[in-house]
């Protein structure tokens, strides 16, 4: 016969409790002969094997509460992802085809910056580092300026239609405004 | 382009997989929708058991069938479409509960209302209040002590006490042997006891 309340020592401990409850493999441990006796600890022992159940329950409580068309919105998500994944199997070759391209275009890039580090800066404020041509580009261009702000004394016109008998007068030298 | 097999969406009990990846493999592609009803369910419960997040384990379930998608190439004969599924969605939460930077301790389930009464329709009375605050304080130390468990213990403990698989369903779906199953097993209920003890001393 159980009876409510054997003697403290004789108790099961929360450790042994558990253990039972939990059986490592979970097939079914002899049960000391103590719970055979006390109506509280085998009471206890229902209490921890109902708890693990419990919680398992709980968690197909909220996948059985889920409404069927949320499932379906689920599924039709994963069907557009596979869709979208393309052929099966062929995953990386889809990666190479944009891949090597894409990596193409950054060598090229990174080239063409590495040129324009190496190419030397041209002084724009040095005729040393100008051509000729762009030294009589730069005075013809002084010169329109000049006169369209209505400056006749520079040069004159003279210098926009050289007379081709004449020599060309040297540059003179000006700070570009 | 062929004109491709209809699958019908509801599910087919006993439909030939094996003749169905065979046609996928064949260029038949939309086959693939049965797989995912009939299983995309089954993976989403076990993610969840696992994440106990629903939005995690939609993704877990979306990831895993992309996956096999994508590697349908390497499914072997031998094996059930399922059991392998199955395998890939479990090294899937396995990863996402290693880069979890936060260690879930308490997974909030849905409270239960004091005057409710018992689950099962037997005729007897009542749990006293006391028994009911006993019963969820025991819920609430174990729940807390199985998420403390590292991801491969939580995962061998989870099939094996709640979606009671045997040891060698278990050893197959993780890559492992039964003996090794065994193992974590028992250091999982070790771990628990000890978070248990933790728990009581807090």
């Amino acid at each position: 016969m159980k009876v409510e309340n054997g003697t403290s020592a004789d108790h099961l401990t929360d450790d042994e409790l558990s253990s039972l409850a939990l059986a490592p493999t979970g097939a079914p441990e002899p049960l000391p002969a103590h719970l055979s006796a006390c109506l509280r600890c085998s009471r206890l022992l229902a209490e921890w094997k109902s708890a693990l159940s419990e919680i398992g329950a709980e968690d197909e409580d909220v996948i059985a509460r889920r409404p069927a068309d949320e499932w379906r919105e689920a599924e039709d998500a994963t069907l557009a992802a596979i869709r979208r994944a393309g052929a099966p199997g062929r995953g990386r070759a889809r990666t190479l085809r944009w891949a090597i391209p894409a990596a193409a275009a950054l060598f090229l890039f990174a080239l063409a910056i590495g040129e324009r580090r190496a190419a030397p800066p041209v002084a724009f404020d040095d005729p040393a580092g100008l051509s000729a041509q762009d030294r009589a580009d730069d005075a013809l261009l002084r010169d329109v300026d000049r006169l369209a702000s209505g400056d006749e004394a520079g040069s004159g016109w003279s210098a926009l239609a050289p007379d081709p008998e004449r020599p060309e007068p040297a540059p003179a030298a000006e700070k570009r405004s | 382009m062929p004109a491709l097999a209809v699958i019908p969406r509801e599910t087919h009990p006993g439909a030939d997989e094996a003749r169905l990846i065979a046609d996928i493999r064949a260029g038949n592609t939309e086959a693939f929708e049965y797989f995912v009803r009939q299983y995309q369910p089954k993976i989403t419960r076990i993610a969840f058991r696992l994440l106990k997040d629903l939005g995690e384990a939609d993704c877990a379930a979306q990831e895993s069938l992309l996956r096999a998608w994508q590697s349908l190439s390497e499914f072997r004969e031998g094996s059930t479409f399922e059991t392998w599924l199955t395998r890939i969605c479990i090294n899937w939460c396995k990863d996402r509960l290693k880069r979890r930077r936060v260690v879930r301790y308490f997974h909030q389930g849905p409270e239960r209302e004091e005057d409710e009464g018992p689950r099962d329709t037997a005729p007897h009375p009542a749990p006293s209040p006391e028994r009911r605050a006993q019963s969820r304080e025991i819920r609430d130390r174990l729940r807390s002590a199985i998420e403390s468990l590292s991801p491969r213990q939580k995962t061998v403990f989870t099939l094996k006490h709640f979606e009671e698989l045997s040891i060698p369903e278990i050893a197959d779906l993780m890559g492992l042997d039964s003996g090794t199953v065994k193992s974590h097993l028992f250091r999982a209920a070790q771990k628990i006891r000890e978070s248990l003890r933790e728990l009581r001393r807090t």
